[in-house]
């Protein structure tokens, strides 16, 4: 209906000219924030050397107990786990080939997404793909 | 850091990963553009000075949450016009209560820059909206349209106005001479 | 989505601190701020084009949500989706995965994610917001759960819900 309309570089030019940038002020207060988000961002690391000595033998302990807990809680080598990802594959496909290498256990060769011969996290990643594809998703 | 080289996307992506200065990239690459935008809408530069930074401030919370598909500049356009317009809103109510002051018109030494101005003044606020968009942020049709909410039509019609005033004002006509 | 360096210290912190009593509140002082209420954009404008935004919830009831994949559609409206944010739980604050090709479809995403950290959300969680572009009138909106998972990888019992930010045909919630 209507053609680009042509603005002349000079008048492009001179517009731009007419709003000159102002001064900012060296307290800008976005800096500020971003750089107090930088510092709290920071603190466990600085918690973490302050109690470094306090935290080892009972962090390092439980943490350990806690950490692996989810995963042991999970039906480890159930027929869902070890048999491959569905087809359509889900994000759920994904989200068990994780789990799998996670656990360093050996999967098995129906979870080569990619083909490459090497099961590993860009099969995860191909899964992931997969699942949100608007093109192999049912509608 | 004013000069990082990375994209708007990859800077996102940085503040997402936890890179304590890509924001502050973002920031100093487009706080400028910011003020410009918000100073179309306000009277004054200290509230243009706020609306950017209220406008970053809203992107700081926002960003490591947040993936564009669109350029920033475009996915911020009109935060930055909302927070402007709710700045010129609080310096009305503040004026209604004071009594009326002629402001000063703007002095430019160069006076085609001084008559340029003064026809930009009297364009219609959505014609001189989009025609600053185009020539001064450098934005495409598209990305104004998407800015402003309005189909691709209204932009080109708002800017083929504006180009034509500003045409046929005299003084300005030697802009579109070759 | 993976496991951070950050998580991975975090987690024998907060229990270390929790064992230590107060110092847990320390720890977790540090909270963000709630997002500042969205810029008033199209307020007012019933069939012009406008910006909103969708709010995904999906409630695990008391199953902690390890895994989802649902799928957001216009069945009936002109929408197009100009960006995709992460949710309110910690496990899903990145934005979730999706199809670039959802941004020239305009009309439906498909969204997913998981998390192998600690903090998995029960309950009703928003899990994402999806930004639009929307023309003409109030679109309706269809929201489908396509699965949602435990942190051991199996299927859940779970129901997924939508709040728009502007009208839609259905309403908020259908």
């Amino acid at each position: 209906m209507h053609d680009d309309p042509h603005i002349p570089d000079r008048l492009a030019r001179d517009l731009g000219r007419l709003e000159s940038p102002p001064a900012w002020p060296a307290d800008d207060p976005v800096l500020v924030a971003a750089r107090r988000l930088r510092g709290r961002t920071r603190r466990p690391l600085r918690v973490a050397g302050w109690s470094a000595g306090l935290a080892a033998a009972a962090g390092l302990a439980i943490s350990t107990i806690v950490w692996f807990h989810p995963v042991r809680q999970g039906p480890a080598g159930t027929p869902a786990l070890a048999s491959g990802p569905a087809s359509p594959a889900t994000m759920l496909d994904a989200y068990r080939l994780t789990l799998i290498l996670d656990r360093r256990e050996t999967p098995a060769t129906t979870w080569d997404a990619d083909g490459n011969g090497a099961i590993d996290r860009a099969d995860v990643d191909t899964l992931a793909a997969r699942a949100v594809s608007l093109g192999e998703a049912s509608s | 850091m004013p000069n990082d080289p990375r994209t708007d996307q990859e800077l996102l992506d940085a503040v997402r990963a936890g890179d304590p200065t890509a924001f502050e990239a973002l920031y100093l690459r487009h706080r400028d553009w910011a003020f410009r935008v918000a100073r179309r809408f306000t009277s004054e530069d200290a509230r243009a000075m706020d609306a950017a930074q209220e406008s970053f401030l809203f992107l700081l919370k926002r960003a490591p949450t947040l993936r564009l598909t669109a350029r920033l500049t475009t996915f911020l356009y009109p935060t930055v016009k909302h927070h402007a317009l709710a700045q010129r809103r609080s310096v009305d109510q503040a004026d209604a209560d004071r009594p009326a002051e002629v402001r000063a018109p703007p002095i430019h030494t160069d006076e085609r820059l001084a008559l340029l101005e003064s026809a930009l003044a009297r364009l219609p606020d959505p014609q001189r909206e989009a025609l600053l968009m185009q020539a001064v942020d450098g934005m495409t049709h598209g990305e104004i349209a998407l800015a402003l909410s309005i189909p691709l039509g209204t932009v080109k019609s708002r800017i083929h106005a504006a180009v034509n005033t500003l045409r046929s004002d005299g003084p300005l006509r030697g802009y579109f001479e070759d | 989505m993976s496991r951070r360096p950050w998580m991975t210290l975090r987690r024998p912190l907060l229990l270390l601190a929790a064992l230590l009593g107060g110092a847990a509140m320390t720890l977790a002082a540090a909270q963000p701020e709630g997002d500042p209420a969205a810029p008033d954009q199209g307020a007012g404008v019933v069939t012009g084009p406008r910006f909103g935004s969708v709010d995904l919830f999906i409630d695990s009831a008391e199953t902690p949500l390890a895994v989802y994949q649902l799928e957001l559609r216009a069945t009936a409206g002109d929408i197009r989706i100009v960006g995709v944010e992460g949710g309110d739980a910690r496990a899903f604050a990145e934005p979730p995965r999706y199809d670039p090709a959802a941004l020239s479809d305009g009309e439906r995403i498909i969204l997913g994610d998981f998390s192998t950290g600690a903090d998995l959300p029960a309950g009703r969680t928003r899990i994402a917001r999806v930004h639009l572009r929307i023309e003409g009138p109030a679109p309706t909106l269809e929201l489908k759960l396509d699965v949602a998972g435990d942190v051991a990888g199996n299927p859940i019992h779970a129901a997924a819900s939508f709040e728009a930010s502007f009208q839609t045909q259905n309403g908020s919630n259908p």
